[in-house]
């Protein structure tokens, strides 16, 4: 029998008793959406989370904070960790913070560029000349200049030293302070506002829009200010404070040479870690966040897993009451000279099919799902994150699902297809 | 006239220790090219596993057989299926049709397994059918069939591989006298018009009386063999 003829066969038997298939398809069906749909999530998020990594760019910048995070987090957060003995020389307040002398220590360490203190101190509000109308800002110091942030109009503030203080609003700012538009922003002078931590008295500090953000994760809904605004916000709030007090912060920005391979960049990350602080690139961050859908798309992709092998049982029943209802057609065709390896080959074909169908349906409902999700759903939850997509499936997985699925299907056909092919030709063709 | 199957003391047993008995017990034949063999006997004597034997559906525990010729007792299993599908058409009592197919499906399935492609197999199963005379039955379910149309198929499937032998297990026993009449003349005339070797299996002592020799079977050997 040829190939294509078998394949004729196995089609016009899988036809033969149509409910029975179609119930067979609708279980592989159900794990093959589940599987796609789930990697598809997988993808579509993670794909927007590289992405937005490579927008950020500042493939050279790493944020620096006060001790080991991940300890202090996670310990505390399980509750598996003693409370540790006061010990002044590591735990006392200026530790907490990191100083100029910790700035010094940071450029010793090899490839390490720059180092920027972020001396922050939280703005009272921002207004424009316009109205006047005073709004709540979140500020964020840039120290990166290859960083790059989606605008929706303008453009970052620069960054020399001899610049002039610049911020870039992120966006929602332009129609409430009286402007057309975001962009109208542009140019325009804001007025951002700190409160002297001695006196309570409020200084407002000019800044000029240099441009106006779209919303990313990155940002954060953060205001990029550069240098120049800084400067004067934490004079203007430290005024009258003790000079101990005043050259300190809670963060640092760090810039090391462009170029470091993985390696080198963690030979900068222990480095940071010997002199008690710890270093995250963008894309540490953006990875933990990676790493947690990972982690839930993989146990929803077990679920999906589960699901397909209780199909194969479907299948390898289906595929035994298909070879008891055709004994004597098989014992015929033996007659005829039909040989065992073809009539192997029919009933796992017909198995492969069944997966086939599952996995073609299942692949083509998620596309269907898709559209539904990144439509509705991005509209109503994540309407802030523009270029956001939920769910995005790379052809290369979708092909692999349903290798995948065909695969377990053809295992499964081949424990009737064997005892088809084993049935004795004589006995079959008794058989009542 | 040549031989076209001989087989030398072909024993066959079932079973094992006590419970052993013997279907065939030493039995010798030999059937000539173009003969009309009737084996006649009574269920359980062997005769249906002496034409098991005869078409290689069944091996033999002992004994030779010789198809063409050539010894075919320990050739691999692939041969044997290439010698059933070239060298054999097959009749059977309960027709064995697939009911939810056309009749030219059902007239096609030796070529298709055969491997011959299927434009020359709808033509060979054509030419088949005007031999039986159910030409214009061709795309009718063979669910909608008589049973001697049903039965008029069945040699038309048994004739598409232009076998040397047709193997007849009681091919009128499903029949009223005359449609199985018609059957009869069927096969006669193939077998006298093409040469075809007729073995047939029956308990019908008219259909065996028609045969060019008749081999009574008992317990498993030949008890008698009657020439026309």
């Amino acid at each position: 029998m040829k190939f294509i003829d078998i394949i004729k066969t196995a089609a016009g038997n899988l036809l033969r008793s149509k409910s029975r298939t179609t119930l067979t398809i609708l279980a592989i069906f159900i794990g093959a959406f589940t599987i796609t749909l789930t990697s598809g999530i997988n993808t579509g998020v993670n794909g927007y989370l590289d992405q937005q990594v490579q927008n950020v760019g500042a493939e050279n910048y790493m944020d620096v904070m006060v001790g080991d995070v991940s300890e202090g987090a996670m310990g505390g957060l399980l509750g598996d960790s003693e409370p540790d003995e006061y010990d002044p020389d590591k735990n006392g307040t200026e530790m907490e913070t990191i100083t100029d002398a910790d700035v010094r220590k940071m450029k010793e360490i090899p490839g390490v560029e720059s180092v920027s203190l972020y001396k922050s101190v939280n703005p009272e509000y921002v207004k424009s000349e316009k109205n006047g109308k005073k709004f709540l800002i979140v500020d964020g110091l840039l120290v990166s200049d290859n960083m790059r942030v989606d605008m929706k109009a303008g453009r970052l503030p620069k960054l020399e030293s001899s610049a002039k203080p610049e911020v870039a609003l992120s966006p929602g700012y332009g129609k409430l302070m009286g402007y057309g538009s975001e962009a109208d922003l542009v140019g325009e002078t804001a007025f951002i506002a700190v409160k002297n931590l001695v006196t309570g008295e409020v200084t407002e500090v000019e800044a000029t829009v240099s441009g106006v953000q779209n919303a990313s994760l990155v940002s954060r809904g953060r205001s990029w200010i550069n240098a120049g605004v800084q400067e004067q916000l934490y004079a203007a709030a430290t005024d009258g404070l003790p000079d101990k007090v005043k050259n300190q912060a809670y963060g640092a920005g760090l810039q090391f040479s462009k170029g470091l391979s993985e390696a080198e960049i963690q030979d900068i990350r222990d480095g940071l870690t010997e002199i008690g602080l710890t270093g995250m690139t963008v894309k540490d961050e953006i990875g933990m966040i990676q790493s947690v859908i990972t982690a839930v798309s993989a146990l929803l992709i077990i679920f999906g897993i589960i699901a397909l092998l209780a199909a194969s049982i479907g299948i390898v029943n289906t595929l035994f009451m298909s070879v008891q209802e055709r004994t004597r057609e098989i014992g015929l065709m033996k007659a005829m000279g039909l040989s065992r390896r073809k009539i192997f080959m029919q009933f796992t074909i017909e198995a492969i099919m069944l997966g086939f169908w599952g996995s073609a349906i299942g692949i083509g409902v998620s596309y269907i799902a898709k559209l539904i999700v990144n439509g509705v759903v991005i509209d109503k939850f994540f309407s802030e994150l523009p270029s956001f997509t939920l769910v995005d499936y790379d052809p290369v997985i979708l092909a692999l699902i349903a290798a995948a699925v065909m695969l377990i299907a053809f295992l499964a056909g081949t424990l009737p297809a064997r005892r088809a092919s084993r049935l004795d030709a004589i006995e079959a063709l008794r058989y009542e | 006239m040549k031989n076209i199957i001989e087989i030398r003391n072909v024993r066959k047993m079932y079973g094992k220790g006590d419970s052993q008995f013997a279907a065939l017990n030493g039995v010798s034949l030999q059937i000539r090219e173009g003969e009309s063999v009737a084996i006649v006997g009574k269920s359980g004597s062997g005769k249906s596993t002496l034409m098991h034997i005869l078409a290689l559906l069944d091996r033999p525990t002992a004994g030779t057989i010789l198809i063409d010729c050539e010894d075919a007792t320990s050739i691999r299993e692939k041969k044997l299926n290439s010698i059933r599908n070239q060298l054999f058409g097959f009749v059977f009592q309960q027709f064995f049709i697939n009911a939810n197919h056309t009749v030219l499906d059902n007239v096609m399935l030796p070529l298709k397994i055969a491997g011959v492609p299927s434009k020359e197999r709808k033509v060979r199963a054509m030419a088949a059918l005007r031999e039986v005379e159910l030409e214009e039955k061709a795309k009718e379910k063979a669910n909608n069939l008589s049973g001697g149309q049903k039965q008029r198929v069945c040699v038309a499937r048994a004739l598409i591989g232009q076998p040397k032998i047709i193997f007849a297990d009681e091919p009128t026993g499903n029949l009223d006298s005359n449609t199985g009449e018609h059957i009869e003349q069927l096969l006669f005339d193939l077998n006298e018009r093409h040469g075809i070797t007729l073995i047939i299996v029956t308990h019908d002592s008219d259909l065996a009386a028609r045969c060019d020799r008749q081999i009574h079977i008992k317990d498993g050997m030949i008890l008698e063999t009657l020439e026309a």
